[in-house]
């Protein structure tokens, strides 16, 4: 170590005692220059499409995506490559992205996405983090080819030239709707919503009072005793149960719902009238006087359905309760904002009954990226901050209500 | 060649004076290897602060 200092010491103050100083400024020049367009050449060829695909994840997976999409082939000739849509244009960036690559040749080299089947579980990981810096820069990659100010939105399609024109006004970002353009979209719908592990956690911390009432975390089985080995149908989300005795790691509760006198009558709701699911029950079991007491009957006059209102003792698994819904509407309120804004402005939950939304919202969720599990969330936040309990038709303020149509 | 260089104790110039050849290959190792490297470590070295920050602080860049 200090020879080295001593080296490195003796190499700037002491002059050279053989090599003229002209020597050694042609020598520095020259080597600066090679050095110079040697970082640039580098940064260049890793920056080509060829230098993506000698990787086989790129190759096998992506490639063959992206050849069938406009931005492979189409009749102006003119193509995106890979690092146009994914590295960022600009230097600081540009390296970050470069030194942030490192985690991806990794994963290249341990094989974590080694097979189709391995990089299709993990295509949703991946296209969050690549949705997020779309989002983050507002699609800056995208407009570097297609910006607003560029667009002629007159030889548009009528139907385009709605939503674009609106988009541009808001400066929106392109990822917001044009999700899966190049390659295919993830699957959706087994996913799992990470903010639903903090409804876990908290539920595994909920003290449970026998008589209380609870609120179910998420759609979970329930079953006809304590060993939980006769299964008799799902509980739904943010349904309420009260707790009757709790046995190791099970619960047994007491449903007190509403059904429609029709049928099997599996589907239980939480009021009379609403088709807010609260839980399904198997259709064997639905009609079975041992375990279901029908309490009163009652005819909706809107339908001339007769409705019964049904209780029944069921057990659970522990840990699936909470004392307050509230929790669960926060995640749902931010799925809700967050999903539906991206194309327009999401109405007032209480623009709509309780009736009316599951119908308009199974005719929007396949515009958004929600899961299965988020989705159901959403659409109970939905059901039961409608009109139908906040006592007016239309919220409190109409114009909230109304979904925005974009002006030409 | 004059052996001692000013600024420098005469004897520590005077044992170490370096032949044409060592002092050639130095200065090649330097300029060509060395510093090039150098330039590539505190790039890739700018990049990874920068994606650490982005990881911690800053999020994905605007």
């Amino acid at each position: 170590m200090k020879r080295l200092l001593a080296f490195i010491r003796d190499l700037f103050l002491r002059p050279s005692a053989r090599i003229g100083l002209g020597v050694l400024v042609v020598g520095g020049f020259v080597a600066g220059a090679v050095a110079w367009q040697g970082f640039n050449t580098a940064m260049e060829a890793t920056n080509e499409e060829a230098f993506c695909l000698t990787c086989h994840t790129m190759r096998d997976n992506l490639l063959p995506e992206l050849q069938k999409t406009v931005h492979w082939s189409n009749r102006t000739g003119v193509r995106a490559r890979c690092p146009d849509c994914h590295v960022p244009h600009e230097f600081t960036d540009k390296v970050a992205r470069k030194m942030q690559a490192s985690r991806e040749v990794l994963g290249q080299l341990v094989g974590t996405i080694g097979t189709r089947e391995k990089f299709n579980e993990h295509r949703i990981v991946l296209a969050r983090r690549e949705w997020r810096r779309l989002n983050a820069n507002g699609s800056r990659e995208c407009r570097a080819c297609h910006d607003y100010k560029d667009m002629d939105f007159d030889r548009m399609r009528p139907a385009s030239q709605v939503a674009m024109r609106a988009a541009a006004e808001r400066d929106q970002s392109c990822i917001g709707c044009h999700k899966g353009i190049a390659h295919q979209l993830p699957d959706l719908k087994g996913e799992h919503n990470p903010a639903f592990d903090t409804l876990v956690s908290a539920a595994a911390g909920q003290g449970v009072e026998e008589g209380d009432e609870y609120y179910a975390i998420l759609p979970r089985p329930l079953y006809r005793d304590a060993a939980l080995t006769q299964p008799v149908g799902t509980i739904e989300v943010a349904a309420r149960v009260k707790v009757l005795e709790t046995q190791g790691d099970a619960q047994r509760v007491e449903l007190e719902l509403w059904r429609k006198n029709k049928g099997y009558g599996r589907v239980w709701y939480s009021h009379f009238g609403l088709n807010i699911v609260s839980a399904i029950l198997e259709k064997e079991i639905s009609r079975d006087e041992d375990l279901v007491t029908v309490l009163e009957a009652r005819e909706d006059p809107l339908t001339g359905l007769e409705w019964q209102q049904v209780k029944a003792e069921v057990w659970l698994a522990a840990e699936s309760l909470l004392d307050s819904p509230e929790e669960i509407w926060t995640i749902a309120r931010s799925s809700y904002n967050e999903s539906c804004s991206t194309c327009h402005r999401q109405p007032d939950e209480a623009h709509f009954d309780a009736n009316a939304w599951p119908g308009l919202f199974a005719g929007m969720v396949g515009f958004t990226s929600l899961d299965d599990d988020t989705a159901k969330v959403v659409l109970k936040y939905l059901q039961t901050h409608s009109a139908d309990f906040r006592g007016t038709a239309h919220g409190a303020d109409p114009t909230l209500g109304v979904v925005q149509t974009a002006r030409p | 060649m004059r052996k001692s260089a000013a600024g420098l104790p005469a004897g520590a110039a005077d044992d170490a004076a370096p032949s044409l050849r060592r002092e050639l290959a130095t200065f090649l190792i330097l300029a060509f290897v060395v510093l090039p490297a150098l330039l590539f470590g505190a790039v890739a070295a700018y990049g990874f602060v920068v994606w650490f920050l982005q990881i911690l602080y800053l999020g994905p860049p605007t």
